[in-house]
């Protein structure tokens, strides 16, 4: 792997590229392999980290997938096979590039792209908190277990207070950031 | 004799969302350089809005907005020479200080407005107002990091370096402790800076400004102290929700 982070950082971009070119799932299997064998030491807790997040996404894609063969009769396991191995590569690229890509000395020639950086880092650690905040409240204010009706609607509610925060988040930081002169360098 | 011509001057100026709500309606305001005016009313009857307008960021739906003489409007706005002396002459500081800080530290947030300036200038001015706001052991520490007040602090380390002509503040002391607020007022008071300041803090309004004007709830300016003469009466605090009695 490239050591100066600059470097590594323009690796994970071409890699990403490169892996949505490839559509034989041999290839992106060999590209698996040899991304496990470079990621050193704690490959377990990447690979563990990279399928975590992607694991239930792709039993449905996969569940779609076999159903839709079944129905229509056509082969699947090469469309099987690419779409696993095309999504788990990207996660495992993205996992890495997280664990091992400072992306504040990656971009420290880019003073703007830096900025948005900052903002996106705040922007989750807001809603990081918002999401606590949301935790902490319904636990305090439960006297008795919801029922998943109730649950349910509390989590749409929460999704789409998410969602106004964010857009409200966005109008706020652009406004901010024209106010102080950022916008028109 | 004729009048001086306003710093900052809006007539009859109206803003509506495009869900239809009104934010502001009918608003006719001319602060002259050095006056400090504190800007009272309930919750969500235009004071963030007004003062985006005076910062150049919405333009009015309907009547004007001029700074210095010149009507403030999208062709201005666009103007990158105008925004340029804009910015460094007028600046906002938002109700959550969040919104504000997209640098990747505490020193370049603070210096981030004085990009313009030779580096050894810019360095000691960035020290001065961390020292000013005791944010000297977060210099290097990114400021999403920081607690709510310190990060109201360093807001106001920010727009003050710039050394600007008008401040503009929307709750400013909303997270401040007391010992910051008192070095607010007394900053304040100690400079001729032209300033429209909204808050809640009845107790505060005083010390904020000579000059108190309210919006009402339906968003247009109930009280001008400056055209009344004087402040105003307990009646009109209570019915326009600024007392309780």
């Amino acid at each position: 792997m490239p050591s100066s982070h600059p470097l590594r950082f323009a690796f994970y971009l071409a890699a990403v590229i490169t892996v949505t070119l490839i559509h034989d799932p041999r290839m992106l299997l060999l590209v698996l392999a040899g991304l496990l064998l470079l990621s050193g030491t704690g490959r377990p807790a990447l690979l563990l980290r990279a399928g975590r997040p992607v694991l239930w996404i792709l039993l449905l894609l996969s569940s779609g997938i076999l159903v839709m063969g079944w129905l229509t009769g056509q082969p699947v396991l090469h469309a099987l096979l690419l779409i696993n191995l095309r999504v788990l590569v990207l996660a495992l690229l993205t996992a890495w590039m997280l664990r091992d890509v400072d992306l504040d000395l990656a971009l420290a020639r880019l003073p703007r792209v830096r900025r948005w950086l900052v903002i996106v880092r705040g922007q989750i650690q807001l809603f990081r908190r918002l999401a606590q905040d949301y935790r902490c409240a319904q636990k305090s204010r439960t006297v008795v277990a919801p029922t998943m009706h109730q649950r349910y609607l509390g989590s749409a509610a929460i999704g789409l207070a998410a969602l106004d925060k964010g857009v409200h988040n966005a109008e706020m930081v652009t406004q901010a950031m024209r106010s102080r002169g950022a916008l028109h360098d | 004799m004729t009048e001086p011509v306003p710093l900052l001057e809006l007539e009859q100026v109206a803003v509506a969302y495009p869900n239809g709500r009104t934010a502001l309606e009918g608003v006719d305001l001319a602060i002259h350089p050095g006056e400090r005016v504190v800007l009272l009313g309930t919750n969500g009857c235009g004071k963030s809005t007004l003062l985006r307008i005076l910062d150049g960021l919405i333009p009015p739906t309907r009547g004007a907005f001029r700074f210095a003489g010149r009507r403030v409007d999208q062709h201005t706005l666009q103007d990158r020479g105008w925004q340029r002396d804009f910015r460094q002459r007028v600046v906002l500081m938002f109700q959550h200080p969040e919104s504000m800080l997209f640098n990747p530290t505490v020193r370049d947030e603070i210096g981030f407005g004085l990009r313009h300036l030779p580096e050894s200038e810019r360095a000691a001015r960035i020290l001065h107002w961390a020292d000013v706001l005791r944010l000297q052991d977060f210099l290097d520490a990114p400021p999403f990091e920081l607690s709510g007040g310190e990060k109201q602090r360093l807001c106001l380390a920010c727009l003050l370096a710039v050394e600007p002509e008008v401040l503009l503040l929307d709750e400013p002391t909303a997270n401040l402790d007391p010992r910051t607020v008192g070095w607010l007022l007394e900053w304040l008071r100690e400079r001729s800076i032209t300033s429209v300041v909204a808050t809640h803090q009845m107790a505060l309004v005083p010390q904020l400004g000579e000059r108190i004007v309210i919006l009402s709830n339906d968003h247009g300016i109930v009280f001008d102290s400056r055209s009344a003469g004087g402040p105003p009466d307990h009646d009109l605090l209570v019915a326009n929700g600024l007392a309780y009695g």
